[in-house]
């Protein structure tokens, strides 16, 4: 769709070769569930040579290692307990349900992320270069911050292709929180044709609408309180967080009356008693792979690690082979699709 | 070139550091004392030995029951283990343990067929059971083959987990109790349930036959029991009584039922496990009926 609206628009030219085009259109890695790769980004590609690299061979290696971990050992982990509490939210208590979609925050992130890693890591292999898809979504202090990290090839299509042809900020706030919210809906709908995931697209409309709303009175009531930036940083990134799960529950439940269900049992706190958490040690488990992912990112975060990986054999030596120890002794090899897999 | 050693040189690392880890991983499940590294080190030395799902695991309150006794009991039941399991389960248990007087099985499993899944939740004993190993291999080929390319893989399940969190509290697990209470909204649930008819599966029947056969064969006697469901739900099971009738007579021995028992909501923590003040009640009852001695 973004080649046929580039050519009409006139921002790229036609591309003349079926054979390009084809392969565009059919490259395998991103061909499933993305990331969005453009025309204007892929095709140029296409017209040059890809001579064999190592370098690419590793690289890409290393990121494919990095989308199987978060796809085996995070995603797939968290899928066990989700798939339970979801399919029976009524046995789980107040804490139960919380963990439950916590846990389902990370399990689509790495989900999708994985299978975008792996994509953009096959390309390099055969020296295409894709877009990044995910930034650390979960540190974001904003939810416009989120979606510059979240789905970037996504949050980016409908940014270029439906808010600014909408009017995007240019017409002043009321219509500005318009095109927001039509935005977000349509995204929402995108999913699949359910009220869930319209109320999910709402609230990320609703979201960013109230941010823009709120705009400097939080900066002013942080100065007004003495609240040190280090602290309301880490307040922002919590708040994002949970609103993001808040809009989870109904991406996730099985209805949108199941989810309001679910949130309201949450909201009761009944039963917040950590012995009352099932499978304990499968939460535990789920976790302690969350923390070694966050840490892994915040780690290539200050310190990218492609460099390192092709500086340092022993470092990639070893991050390597214990990716894959973590992979042999961590992972779930059921069945598991890919979630966006469905969309 | 030099990119392609380091590839290499990374698979190396990966299978020597795999060995190495596994060997490790070995040596700490053994010293856990979770029931099933217990029960293959040899360590248990008890009289009546209890075999059945997450039913017979929380059926006793083994404290008070050994209590009363005066001597050990081993239940060497697990969460969702089908009697084609308990089979192998209790075949090792005579293999690498004293012989019990008295084996007790919880025999509602018997409706749940063996699944990939819950074979391969035993895999870190395949090095030391040559049955559960034949399951695993009958289940999932592809897993049975994995586990002998990547030894840390065998280390890859639920159960290893469960063993490493008693090795790191110290505690055995064989006093398990679900520490909480049904909720309201799960009893209304229930009440609002359909019917429900309960089947047995002719291989898990042949299997619960085939332990008792066992157990025969070794001098064991046994005991076949039906253990308490939360009152509503057993109203909900419409062939309950024929369901164990017909147990009763395939296994040719009879169950006994006591899934009735208890009709105080309270004494639950689900629809079909009691919880603590459940178990103890139901033990009282087993020791009165000298099922328990």
């Amino acid at each position: 769709m973004s080649y046929t609206i580039d050519v009409y628009r006139r921002e790229i030219r036609m591309e003349p070769s079926l054979l390009r085009f084809a392969t565009f259109i059919a490259f395998f890695p991103q061909l499933v569930a993305g990331p969005i790769v453009r025309a204007r980004d892929f095709l140029p590609q296409l017209h040059s040579d890809h001579p064999f690299h190592w370098d690419n061979v590793v690289t890409g290696t290393g990121l494919v290692l990095a989308g199987y971990f978060k796809k085996v050992v995070v995603a797939d982990g968290a899928a066990l307990i989700v798939d339970r509490i979801f399919d029976q939210p009524s046995l789980q208590s107040s804490l139960g349900l919380a963990v439950g979609v916590v846990l389902y925050a990370f399990q689509i992130y790495c989900d999708f992320s994985g299978y975008s890693d792996i994509a953009i890591g096959l390309a390099r292999v055969m020296g295409f270069e894709f877009p990044e898809n995910f930034r650390t979504p979960y540190i974001s202090k904003s939810f416009s911050e989120f979606w510059q990290r979240w789905h970037i090839s996504l949050s980016s299509w409908l940014r270029d292709y439906l808010y600014i042809p909408l009017g995007g900020n240019r017409d002043g706030t009321f219509h500005t929180y318009r095109n927001l919210m039509i935005t977000m809906l349509l995204g929402g709908l995108w999913h699949g044709a359910d009220w869930k995931f319209v109320i999910w697209g709402g609230l990320h409309g609703m979201y960013l609408v109230v941010q823009r709303l709120i705009g400097n009175r939080w900066q002013r009531l942080r100065t007004a309180l003495y609240i040190p930036n280090w602290l309301s940083g880490y307040i922002s990134m919590a708040l994002v967080f949970a609103l993001t799960c808040l809009a989870w529950v109904f991406f996730r439940a099985h209805s949108a009356g199941e989810a309001w269900e679910i949130i309201g049992r949450i909201a009761t706190l009944d039963g917040i008693d950590p012995g009352s958490i099932r499978n304990k040690i499968l939460v535990a488990k789920s976790f302690f792979v969350i923390g070694l992912l966050l840490v892994a990112e915040e780690f290539n975060r200050l310190v990218p690690l492609n460099p390192l990986l092709l500086r340092s054999p022993a470092f990639c030596i070893f991050s390597f082979a214990g990716i894959l120890w973590l992979i042999s002794l961590l992972g779930n090899f059921g069945s598991n699709q890919f979630i966006y897999f469905q969309f | 070139m030099k990119r392609g050693i380091t590839l290499l040189l990374a698979v190396v690392a990966f299978f020597f550091g795999d060995r190495i880890g596994g060997g490790v991983l070995e040596n700490l499940l053994y010293r856990s004392p979770q029931r099933f590294p217990a029960m293959y080190s040899g360590r248990f030395d008890a009289d009546t030995v209890v075999l059945g799902s997450s039913r017979g695991v929380m059926a006793l309150d083994q404290p008070f029951a050994e209590e009363q006794l005066g001597k050990p009991i081993a239940n060497i039941s697990h969460n969702g283990m089908p009697p084609r399991i308990a089979r192998a389960i209790f075949d090792d248990y005579l293999e690498h343990n004293r012989k019990p007087k008295r084996l007790i099985i919880e025999v509602s499993n018997v409706t749940a067929p063996t699944s990939e899944e819950t074979v391969l939740d035993y895999k870190p004993f395949w090095d030391r059971s040559e049955r559960l190993r034949e399951l695993g291999q009958e289940f999932s080929p592809l897993t049975a083959a994995a586990s002998r390319v990547t030894h840390l893989y065998r280390y890859n399940s639920e159960m290893f987990l469960r063993a490493m969190s008693y090795l790191a509290s110290g505690n055995s697990d064989q006093a398990s109790f679900m520490r909480m209470q049904i909720t309201p909204e799960l009893i209304q649930e229930t009440e609002g349930m359909e019917p429900i008819k309960l089947t047995a599966d002719p291989q898990e029947v042949e299997a619960l036959r085939g332990i008792i056969d066992d157990a025969r064969a070794a001098g064991v006697d046994v005991q076949l029991i039906y253990a308490p469901y939360l009152p509503t739900y057993a109203a909900k099971i419409e062939n309950l009584d024929a369901f164990l009738a017909e147990l009763s007579q395939c296994l040719g021995q009879e169950v006994h039922d006591f899934s009735r028992l208890l009709p105080d909501t309270n004494d639950f923590a689900d629809r079909v496990h009691m919880n603590p003040t459940g178990a103890r009640k139901f033990t009282q009852q087993l020791l009165d009926r000298g099922i328990l001695q």
